[in-house]
């Protein structure tokens, strides 16, 4: 900026992003097309399901042999008649992806409405840090299957151990995050919002709030990881739906086909989840990246 | 929010002998010593001094983010901080910090309506109303929708100066808030505020380790010795206002800067050979 140009400035920087919004999206991925970045994605891809193919289907090396190859296990998911009872013209199926989706979508919200505020407050207030953080730092490291016969005996059914479990692992990730999200505010914003008068629950709504936000989203990330990674896990181990159990069912009656399926489902649906949250994420912190442009 | 001429007839800031010791490991420092200032309401008061001799730790003492040792300070007639008691920051002492502390998640026009609106002084409705005529008055309205983000270091500093006066206080509080600017936007920025500062008077602690700044700015200079801090030396900068940059060149100007120059190089090489026996 110089002496003379503040004013001019001021106003062609305006009309900048006007003409960007509702465009922004599409013009970024028609940009993206041009450069090498998707096609090395899809090479990447393409790379690894050619060695998949190679060792299981084409050489059939020794340790290899026994797993279903792509070959075959895209001719049974697109089999409207499947061999051993599953592809993507079966109810079946869907009813698996529902019943784990369902379990997720519960337990991942259970760690968001516990664990976020929980993990705000501690940030906040030093005090009730120091009462809470040492039994959450003890119980953090226990992993996630050793909690399964306490889950079983605690919880009351079926269902409830297995979203307790799920909520567990994505608890601990959303609450230290948002903790870590308030410690990390810069000082001067909470002595400028008391310069400026504001009460404590006026601090909390909109300074502890909107600057743990992108960590927040960064525990909220990792939180439906984990929580998809320890259901598939807890449905492993007592469950009669789901992608985990359909998984250990088909390994049992050894329908190995199947088992990929459920994985490579798994993958795609864990993937969808992270990029719902991280879209939500986005449309909340419009600052974070008009800040980076 | 109209501005007007009217002398302000509060915000006198009387420091009384103040003393601060920190002490984070046992060892005792003693940051201010025995410090006596007073701000008469609507003077631009700047302190200068060597790094760490503690005008910040004054400064912070006034606004209400620490206690002090020993001593008081009051803000017209009214202890606001003594040994035993600091009354928590308000929005009659507004604090513009050294790095900027706009929220990054607030749009400029969202910042300056914070104050008025946590405080409850107005609704939103006003609140908004009020922060556009201001920024319009101060030439900043065609940036009111954007993030901090988004705009340059300077506008950033005229806005956080446009946020604390919507509150109308009584004392303004400045810890070198123009340090890390190119010369050029310093000089932009500095202007404003005293443009705006002619149209508003209010009472001003300004921190600096410039000394044309301290100049430009200050109806009064006070020198400060190097750690424990103590007054040094005053100096009555006694340019008339409204002041131009081409106070800068007048041999007036000369002299006065001769004079600050030589107290605060004293204490700067004082600081710096303790620093080197602190080192060996």
């Amino acid at each position: 900026m110089s002496l003379g140009a503040t004013s001019t400035n001021a106003a062609s920087n305006k009309s900048i992003p006007g003409q960007q919004v509702g465009e922004d999206w599409l013009y970024r991925a028609q940009r993206a097309l041009t450069t090498p970045m998707p096609y090395l994605g899809i090479a990447g891809i393409a790379m690894f399901i050619l060695f998949w193919y190679l060792t299981t289907e084409y050489f059939k090396l020794p340790r290899f042999v026994k797993l279903p190859g792509p070959v075959e296990v895209w001719t049974e998911f697109t089999n409207p008649d499947p061999i051993y009872g599953t592809s993507m013209y079966t109810f079946d199926y869907y009813k698996h992806i529902a019943w784990s989706s369902l379990r997720v979508m519960l337990a991942f919200a259970l760690a968001t409405g516990l664990g976020v505020p929980l993990g705000l407050y501690m940030g906040w207030k030093k005090k009730f840090k120091d009462y809470v953080f040492p039994i959450i730092e003890v119980l953090r490291p226990i992993p996630v299957l050793a909690w399964v016969p306490l889950a079983i005996l605690m919880m009351p059914g079926r269902e409830a151990p297995i979203i307790f479990l799920a909520f567990l692992a994505a608890f601990f990730a959303t609450t230290l995050n948002a903790m870590l999200g308030v410690e990390s505010i810069d000082e001067s914003y909470f002595r400028a919002s008391q310069c400026l008068g504001s009460t404590p629950w006026n601090v909390f709504k909109r300074v502890v709030v909107p600057g743990a936000l992108p960590d927040i989203f960064t525990g909220l990330q990792i939180g439906v990881g984990v929580a998809w990674f320890s259901l598939v896990a807890a449905e492993m181990v007592s469950g009669e739906h789901g992608l985990g159990f359909l998984i250990w069912d088909s390994y049992v009656l050894s329908q190995y086909p199947v088992i990929v399926i459920a994985m490579v489902t798994l993958g795609l649906v864990g993937y969808v989840y992270s990029l719902l949250i991280r879209i939500v994420g986005r449309s909340l912190m419009r600052w974070t990246q008009k800040g980076q442009a | 929010m109209t501005m007007n001429n009217n002398g302000p007839i509060e915000g006198r800031i009387s420091i009384k002998n103040v003393s601060k010791i920190y002490d984070p490991d046992g060892a005792k420092v003693l940051a201010v010593d025995d410090c006596s200032l007073e701000i008469q309401p609507g003077e631009f008061c700047v302190i200068v001094g060597p790094s760490g001799c503690g005008k910040t730790t004054l400064l912070n003492a006034v606004a209400g983010f620490h206690s002090i040792s020993s001593g008081s300070i009051e803000l017209d007639g009214r202890a606001i901080c003594t040994a035993s008691h600091t009354e928590p920051p308000s929005a009659e002492r507004i604090v513009v910090f050294q790095n900027g502390a706009l929220f990054p998640w607030l749009s400029v026009l969202d910042n300056i309506t914070f104050g008025p609106e946590a405080q409850g002084k107005m609704t939103r409705g006003e609140a908004v109303s009020r922060a556009r005529e201001l920024l319009a008055e101060l030439g900043l309205a065609p940036i009111a929708e954007r993030y901090p983000g988004e705009i340059s270091s300077g506008m950033k500093r005229r806005v956080e100066i446009a946020r604390a006066l919507i509150n109308d206080p009584k004392v303004l509080l400045l810890d070198e808030p123009f340090r890390a600017m190119d010369a050029l936007t310093k000089g932009v920025v500095q202007e404003f505020l005293l443009r705006v500062l002619d149209k508003m008077r209010k009472s001003v602690l300004f921190i600096t380790h410039d000394l044309e700044e301290a100049l430009f700015l200050g109806d009064r200079v006070v020198v400060m010795t190097t750690r424990p801090a103590q007054v040094k030396k005053t100096i009555m900068v006694d340019f008339p206002r409204p002041r131009t940059y081409r106070v800068r060149s007048s041999q007036r100007y000369l002299e006065l800067k001769e004079q600050v120059f030589e107290a605060v190089h004293e204490e700067a090489r004082k600081a710096f050979e303790a620093g080197e026996r602190e080192m060996a």
